[in-house]
């Protein structure tokens, strides 16, 4: 058991703790909640011994002590980083085992020793690798199971893992969350450290909520829900409950894009669906189910292999002349499908308006002017839209995009997957501008896999499998259970 | 938290959207202008205070009509590279535009019509580059390079192996207009549209945004197969000319004079701040560029320095500024992971 006892923390010009107390029990799971700068990396480093408190007590199995790396490293307190600490040229066997060579009872050692003790070790937590592949060889998800089983395997105490599934695929998610239930059944306690409070709900035992450095609440988890978790972080300044969000819809005007009979290779098997403007359907599916391919054939960037697509009445075409419509995509990997990273932010905001008419005089003192008009009214934070916008958080970058559309005055949007890794404020505002552009008869398609998210945007839900719609249902009765019974109904 | 996804809010205390002083992409280009800038002013100032004669008028406009060529050129090269793009041909663009020149010439055609000529044909064939490029998806370093192969071997053909002299055509290149070769007014007038075309239109945004995410901006709508059509044009049209003015400066049509020339071009627009990657580079940074090519080469033929030391001098330079902006690259880009 290791126990954190008021603990303070100051950096010049910032207090980052203030008289936080928190217990992580062997054996359970306990999520720490809050938003960025919350304090949550600063606790994490005082229970690793990489801080020292500036006062406080750290007590391990009751006795206070004293923390430094390395006595955290014996007390067996591990911090899982998202790709470091394996070996990559080695393989698997020889990072399950690092640095003890195994023997027979004959006393005889070998790599096949050492490949059944990896084995061996892997199965304990339900991990399946191939224990000869090369590290290197292993994806992200790969090498953090990897990484779990070592940690079992080493007798951790306490396992701290940070942020794990930024960026793992939601299948990928599933299985960590097994092996780390694993974990927790050999009397581990782990600390679990993430912005989705969906998969705290899921996962964890325990919680700790901070703000501004302080504790501001706590407990078991299933005494409280992610809208609970929500008020805690941020007080009643953000919420993301379809009351506070939504607020209602208006009658559905003319199609705006109309598919019938839409396959795309194995992917869709005969799709038909309205899209009219003043309503947002959210799309839902797992990947695979055809989600995905539905956004790119809705906004023209992939053409259906059989069927029609109408956009406005006229046949669908290609992107180009989708988004000189107005369509615009928004795609879930914002870093490699949408923005220009190392292009100033102004740019990246105009990148649309600039494609519709490259035939025309720019200035980039101006550009930089409309930039900062526009930023404002979607709430950009950014020290100078001059900057490249790499440097911006999720949140922001996702803003930048959406403001690329709206000053072309885009009337159709389709948005992948709009607030993966994005903070909790951010997503607030961004449901707020989705909702208040429906409300003003722009036609909204937003795919999307978080309840949450479907909660707070939906005026109605098309939900995939295989290929084929499942089912409709409107936004109000879109609860997680309804969603699932129609996506896993056979 | 430390992952990239979710890095912290820009500092609050700065207020939002602020605008202050030189902008961040500006420092960024001076930070490359102002060492090229330092090298061709130290280079000036040792070789004169060796050669007095080297900072006469007359030498600086020889020099600049020497390399009026090169600096035709690298505008049309640094507008490809900014768009992720590469024309390595324009070496035997130039053979073939110069042989094609004086053989026109020897057979009496008007000056206008052979500029014409050569204008539309390099413009048609770089128009065949970027379709090729843009549709059949060939990589342009490959494309071009056969296409280096095929025109030097051409322009051989073409001239059957020897200059074809004109000693009389031709001759307006070598003119002087208030004092100054009609070559460099010509390349002056190919930076300045350059420069608009890249820097004060939303063209040039689009090229940009090519060369630094071509998926991006396919998504966003930006016409990516017709502006890469458009720079291999643009730069094909550029060779021609260059064809015609190599020609008028030496007096003849060269099977051979294009040699190697691609690689100058190439090593000039990188040393002015283009990347091979796209996305980044300028006009002013070719141009910049160029004149450090020339003054290294004219400088050490001043310092008396053999000139078989040329490349490895020039080597030098490029594999030192790439380098520099390599380290500089990758600590920016630490620097934004850890700032967020
Ligand atoms: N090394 C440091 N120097 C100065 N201030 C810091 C340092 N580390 C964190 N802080 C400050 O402490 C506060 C808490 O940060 P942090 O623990 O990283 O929060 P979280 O992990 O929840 O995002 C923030 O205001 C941050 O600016």
């Amino acid at each position: 058991m290791i126990e954190l006892q008021n603990v303070s923390k100051s950096f010049p010009g910032a207090r980052a703790l203030t008289d936080v107390s928190v217990e992580f029990t062997p054996g359970r799971v306990h999520a720490l909640v809050g938003e960025n700068g919350a304090g949550k990396s600063t606790l994490i480093k005082i229970a690793s011994g990489v801080l020292q408190p500036d006062s406080g007590e750290i007590r391990v199995d009751g006795r206070p002590v004293r923390l430094t790396p390395r006595d955290a490293r014996e007390l067996h307190i591990r911090v899982l980083h998202q790709e470091r600490q394996v070996a990559l040229t080695r393989s698997v066997a020889d990072n399950v085992v690092l640095g003890e060579a195994p023997r027979n009872r004959l006393g005889l050692s070998g790599q096949w020793l050492v490949e059944r003790e990896a084995r061996r070790r892997l199965q304990r937590v339900g991990v399946e690798l191939d224990v000869r592949a090369p590290v290197a060889t292993l994806s992200v998800a790969q090498r953090q199971l990897l990484e779990l089983a070592r940690a079992v395997t080493f007798d951790a105490r306490c396992l701290i893992m940070d942020e794990p599934t930024a960026s793992l695929h939601p299948d990928e998610i599933g299985q960590l969350f097994e092996v780390v239930r694993r974990v927790r059944e050999h009397g581990v306690s782990v600390v679990y450290i993430s912005h989705h409070l969906s998969e705290v709900i899921a996962l964890a035992d325990d919680y700790t909520v901070l703000r501004d450095g302080r504790r501001v609440g706590g407990g078991l988890v299933e005494d409280t829900t992610t809208d609970g978790l929500v008020a805690q972080m941020f007080g009643s300044e953000v919420s993301l409950r379809r009351e506070d969000i939504h607020g209602g819809g208006t009658e559905p005007g003319d199609v705006a894009a109309r598919l019938r009979g839409v396959h795309f290779g194995r992917r869709l098997k005969g799709v038909d669906l309205d899209l009219r403007f003043g309503e947002t359907v959210v799309i839902n599916g797992p990947v695979g189910s055809g989600a995905a391919e539905l956004g790119r054939i809705l906004s023209g960037a992939a053409r259906p292999t059989a069927g029609s697509v109408e956009l406005m009445g006229k046949p669908g075409s290609t992107r180009r002349r989708a988004a000189m419509r107005g369509v615009a995509l928004i795609p879930a990997d914002r870093k490699r499908e949408g923005l220009l990273l190392d292009r100033p932010i102004h740019e990246n905001s105009e990148l649309a308006g600039d494609a519709a008419h490259p035939l025309t005089w720019y200035s980039a003192v101006r550009a930089a002017d409309r930039c900062r008009r526009g930023g404002r009214r979607l709430g950009l934070k950014a020290s100078d839209v001059r900057l490249a916008v790499r440097g911006l958080s999720g949140g922001n970058q996702q803003k930048v995009l959406i403001d690329r559309w709206l000053r072309v005055d885009a009337r159709v949007l389709v948005l992948d997957e709009p607030t993966v890794g994005i903070d909790i404020p951010s997503k607030a505002e961004i449901y707020r501008q989705l909702r208040a552009l429906t409300r003003a008869g722009a036609a909204v398609v937003v795919l999307s896999t978080e309840y949450q998210e479907i909660r707070c945007v939906a005026d109605r839900v098309i939900v995939m499998r295989d290929g084929v719609v499942a089912g409709e249902i409107p936004g109000v009765d879109a609860t997680e259970q309804a969603l699932f019974a129609l996506g896993a109904r056979s | 938290m430390t992952t990239t996804d979710v890095p912290p809010e820009v500092d609050a205390a700065t207020p939002p959207l602020q605008r202050r002083g030189l902008s961040p992409l500006m420092r960024e280009h001076l930070r490359v202008y102002a060492p090229l800038a330092l090298i061709v002013v130290a280079l000036g100032v040792v070789t004169t205070v060796y050669n007095p004669a080297f900072l006469s008028g007359a030498n600086i406009g020889r020099l600049l009509a020497a390399n009026a060529v090169l600096g035709v050129l690298v505008v049309g090269q640094t507008l490809l590279l900014v768009g992720g793009q590469l024309d390595l041909s324009v070496g035997s663009l130039v053979s073939v535009g110069g042989v094609v020149t004086a053989s026109f010439v020897l057979h009496g055609l008007p000056t206008v019509v052979v500029v014409a000529v050569c204008l539309v044909a390099g413009a048609l064939i770089g128009l065949c580059w970027g379709l090729i490029v843009a549709y059949l998806k060939v990589p342009p370093f490959i494309l071009t390079l056969g296409g280096l192969a095929v025109f030097a071997s051409l322009a051989l053909t073409l001239a059957a192996s020897t200059p074809i002299p004109m000693p009389t055509g031709m001759t307006w290149v070598r003119a002087e207009v208030l004092g100054v070769r009609v070559a460099v007014i010509v390349w002056a007038l190919v930076i300045l549209l350059g420069a608009l075309l890249l820097h004060f239109t939303r063209f040039g945004r689009n090229v940009y945004a090519v060369g630094a995410n071509e998926e991006a901006a396919f998504l966003a709508g930006v016409p990516t197969a017709r502006i890469k059509m458009a720079l291999y044009s643009i730069n094909g049209l550029l060779a021609g000319l260059a064809g015609v003015m190599f020609a008028g400066r030496v007096g003849a049509g060269d099977p051979r004079g294009g040699v190697g020339l691609e690689l100058t071009v190439v090593a000039a627009a990188v040393l002015g701040g283009a990347s091979l990657a796209g996305g980044r580079g300028s006009i002013v940074g070719g141009v910049l560029g160029v004149l450090v090519v020339a003054m290294v080469t004219d400088s050490l033929s001043f310092l008396d320095v053999p000139d078989t030391y040329n490349q490895l001098v020039l080597g030098v330079i490029l594999i030192g500024a790439v380098a520099v902006t390599a380290t500089s690259e990758i600590r920016r880009i630490r620097a934004a992971r850890r700032t967020g």
